[in-house]
């Protein structure tokens, strides 16, 4: 099916037949599905999308296309949109918007709703409290089964999720039961007797990125936040928390790779956007590599006698780098993960200077032979030999130990990735390799 | 932690007990990670009986086999009989077949013939993964009889929010939320409520492919097909989330010229770290002899003008510097979906464009310190500044084609980053300069 079929549809205003296929679509490749349409026909469609999956489709739509869509409805279809959307998303989509949007937004929310919303925006960015909704079903301790299933029934419609229900008992959060438990027992039982007393809860300021950890630790569909005296102000859910985390996945590589990061769509990111992003750290590092340039320089009179010195800087400083950035890319994603903390500094360093002492001799090794084939010269074949073994197990020190020093200092430990530790390490080779030149060959 | 010791030491078992059935099992399984073997099982023999497979299914493997060992094989069939099917899974596709055998020679016959079959399907397939616990309805049934078989069925399946509809042959026709079912009247007909365009998921299809399904929809259950369109089993979010975090961890050392590894950092012994750096190391070195000999057939042109020899790192490393971050950025877009490789001319025009603006603004900076700061003289600052702008410009091109290239080739676009990028642009960098310095100052 392409969008040329539903263009032909809807030119000849066979619009049942386009409802009827819309309908049977999930809400996300609804949403994918629009954006391959020009802006009227957008709006056209999206009016010919069944009312009870309308806001969801809108909720996933790309924020270019919420804009545009906005500016089309009628204050009455707005109205229905943003009363239907889940707060959190609506919160999502309030940030993303231009001013006259915003305003038109809020307008045509409900009183209730636009409370809501400007509660949970008052929340820090990147805390608990900016990613939560606050659409969840409160039971109370003394219902019992059948009545909290029947408070399910009735404003279970409503709520992001059912299937965990938060007992509440003067706002402070109790306990929680889930819709199998409440299935599962009689319907004579008292839910303070069947609830859940031990319930993992994140405060409202707690950085997001923990909170997506823990979905990851304890596997669970929703989280309750508490505010500090325990009462319950929302719930954040698996697919925000899947959403955070991704994010921070994709800021951690971008800084790994030298780069601000961005989360815009690359062709929707100019020329110049991407340059800026790039520059500030190809800067940087241009800068600093002149250090190495004037260790070089100092080192003239040594390659002046003995030229084919130099033609060997490449792969010690290729292989340097690449010895670090490997040790620091683990490292970097070991911490992350907290799979590695930084009281376990020594057992790492002790583990990477043995791995670098095994890859130095089998570099050393190869390399060896090679230069004794092609240049038929012990001197530099030993040399080199030496040199590699010394410049790798550097590598690797300090490739693990600076990501390490760096979340030590509260620093992004992704910053200490290839292109830095290639810069420091440019130096120090150099230095190393013309040391042990200028002793072994007397220069 | 501390408290759990002090019991264990002082034989305190009773309190033990109380005190593990308070802890929710996630927290209980770390804290046994970090407890001396006897401890270990120690714990794990006076969990209450409800929480043991649980709690077993957070240990990492090595920990769950030196449970079993210790077990009695009623003791191990009886935690297996526990276990959700996947958890089981992933735990005996690690052992051995004679001991799988044994263990599932005591299991109840259901549970030895479901695990059976799911030990067949390849690794990393969604087959693999998926488990059995579903509740599966008949579209004849009325919403009261559906949720009262979830009622007597529930407590044993992994997750009742989604239930799947079967026909008469057991195929897939349709799905139903709890939350439908509980907010829909008590004589509705399934068939009148299920949604029906069901996405479901191949038993064959790749672990990494299912992960992007559940990202795009959200979904907390997914269910898994056969050729046949039968229902053989759900995958849920959870186990989802724990894919991600392996692909992506594979996709970041790759970048980093590391063959990947599945077990965490601190659980890879010396020898195997070895053998996932040394390949990449082994080849990237010998390939950097390649630009060593460009810098040799260069030595009458550097003996002429020592000068032109420090700045040889510096353009290097922005080169790979550049290299890296257009690489970073596409391999990203390819694994967001947001480049196919049918942009690649609209993807190599930016990263061009980009790359000459970075690579003119870098040259500026350069010219300047080179005449005040280094005081070299024009025309070898000009010399050293083109070729930035060169080196910046052909990394990027070469930076963005090749991540491209290779996943037309069917390659992980992952192994096309810096490491390997960097070592081509050095060698077409190198020859860049030579050129350009052979041409301006006449050497």
């Amino acid at each position: 099916m392409d969008a040329g079929e539903i263009r032909e549809w809807l030119k000849n205003r066979e619009y049942y037949k386009v409802k009827e296929y819309l309908a049977g679509l999930n809400e996300v490749d609804l949403a994918q599905l629009l954006e391959e349409f020009p802006e009227k026909e957008q709006i056209m469609l999206f009016r010919l999308i069944r009312k009870e999956d309308a806001a969801e489709v809108f909720s996933n739509m790309e924020p270019w296309m919420q804009e545009s869509l906005i500016r089309a409805f009628t204050i009455t279809e707005l109205k229905e949109v943003i009363n239907d959307m889940y707060l959190d998303d609506t919160v999502d989509l309030l940030e993303e918007m231009p001013a006259n949007a915003v305003d038109k937004i809020l307008q045509a929310a409900d009183a209730q709703t636009r409370d809501s919303i400007n509660k949970l925006l008052k929340y820090p960015k990147d805390s608990a409290g900016s990613i939560m909704t606050i659409e969840y079903v409160d039971l109370r301790r003394k219902m019992t089964v059948f009545e909290a299933l029947k408070k399910i029934k009735r404003i279970g419609i409503n709520q992001e999720t059912i299937y965990t229900c938060y007992v509440i008992e003067n706002r402070k959060l109790i306990g929680i039961v889930t819709a199998k438990d409440l299935l599962i027992e009689d319907d004579n039982r008292l839910i303070e007797d069947i609830m859940e007393t031990n319930v993992i809860t994140v405060n409202t300021h707690e950085d997001k990125e923990e909170v997506a950890k823990l979905f990851h630790k304890y596997g669970f569909i929703a989280i309750p936040v508490v505010d500090t005296e325990h009462c319950l102000v929302g719930i954040v859910t698996f697919d925000d928390a899947l959403d955070v985390w991704q994010d921070e996945v994709e800021e951690d590589i971008s800084v790994m790779a030298a780069m601000a990061p961005s989360e815009d769509n690359y062709f929707e990111t100019s020329v110049f956007q991407h340059a800026r992003n790039r520059i500030f750290w190809l800067l940087f590092l241009m800068l600093s590599a002149t250090v190495s340039g004037m260790v070089l320089t100092h080192y003239e009179q040594a390659f002046a006698a003995v030229p084919i010195l130099v033609s060997f800087i490449p792969m010690l400083t290729g292989t340097a780098g690449n010895c670090g950035s490997q040790s620091s890319t683990l490292i970097i994603r070991g911490l992350s993960m907290d799979e590695i903390q930084f009281r376990d500094w020594y057992r790492v360093v002790f583990k990477e200077v043995r791995v670098a002492a095994l890859v130095g001799c089998a570099l050393a090794l190869v390399n060896g032979v090679r230069i004794m084939i092609m240049y038929r010269d012990m001197r530099i074949a030993v040399l080199l030999g030496i040199s590699l073994m010394i410049i790798v197990i550097l590598a690797k020190l300090i490739g693990c130990l600076l990501p390490m020093a760096a979340k030590k200092l509260h620093l992004d430990p992704a910053i200490m990735a290839a292109p830095l530790i290639s810069t420091i390490l440019d130096t120090c080779s150099i230095l190393i390799y013309f040391s042990i030149a200028t002793k072994m060959f007397r220069l | 932690m501390e408290r759990i010791k002090e019991l264990i030491e002082t034989k305190q078992y009773r309190l033990l007990r109380e005190e593990l059935s308070e802890m929710n099992e996630a927290d209980i399984a770390a804290i046994m990670e970090e407890l001396s073997g006897e401890d270990m099982l120690t714990v794990f023999r006076f969990l209450p009986k409800d929480m043991a497979a649980e709690v077993f299914s957070y240990l990492p493997i090595e920990h769950q086999q030196g449970i079993v060992a210790e077990l009695s094989d009623k003791e191990a069939a009886n935690i297996i009989d526990n276990l959700m099917a996947d958890d089981a899974v992933d735990f005996l596709e690690e052992m051995p077949a004679n001991v799988v055998k044994r263990l599932l020679a005591n299991a109840s016959p259901d549970t030895r013939r479901d695990i059976n079959q799911l030990l067949r399907y390849p690794e990393d397939s969604a087959g693999s993964i998926m488990t059995v616990e579903y509740v599966d309805l008949k579209e004849t049934l009325t919403v009261e009889q559906a949720i009262r078989r979830i009622r007597r069925t529930g407590v044993d399946r992994e997750t009742i929010d989604i239930c799947y509809v079967l026909d008469g042959k057991r195929r897939l026709i349709g799905t139903v939320t709890l939350r439908r079912l509980l907010l829909s009247p008590a004589d509705e007909r399934i068939e009148n409520i299920m949604h029906e365009n069901v996405i479901s998921i191949h038993t064959l299809m790749d672990q990494e492919e299912v992960s992007r399904q559940f990202q795009k929809y959200d979904f907390t259950s997914m269910p898994v097909v056969d050729n046949e369109e039968r229902l053989v089993g759900i995958i849920t979010v959870d186990d989802v989330v724990d894919i991600l975090q392996e692909e992506t961890t594979e996709d970041i050392e790759k970048m980093a010229a590391i063959v990947p590894n599945d077990r965490p950092y601190m659980r890879t012994g010396i020898i195997d770290t070895w053998k996932k750096r040394i390949p990449w190391l082994l080849f990237l070195m010998v390939s950097a002899t390649f630009t060593g000999k460009i810098i040799t057939s260069f030595e009458d042109a550097l003996s002429s003008c020592v000068i032109l020899t420090a700045f040889i790192p510096m353009l290097m490393d922005t080169g790979g510097n550049a290299g890296g971050q257009a690489s970073a950025t596409i391999i990203r877009g390819l694994s967001l979906e947001e480049i196919e490789f049918d942009d690649l001319f609209r993807v190599m025009w930016k990263e061009l464009r980009v790359g000459i603006l970075c690579g003119v603004t870098l040259a500026a900076a350069n010219f300047v310190k080179m005449l005040v700061i280094d005081r070299t003289g024009a025309s070898v600052a000009a010399v050293v500044c083109i070729t930035l702008v060169a080196a910046v410009s052909i990394a990027k091109l070469i930076g963005c084609s090749l991540p491209m290239m290779a996943r037309r080739l069917g390659f992980d676009p992952a192994v096309m980053a810096s490491p390997f990028i960097t070592t081509i642009v050095d060698a077409l960098s190198l020859m860049v300069y030579f050129r350009i310095a052979t041409m301006i100052l006449h050497i």
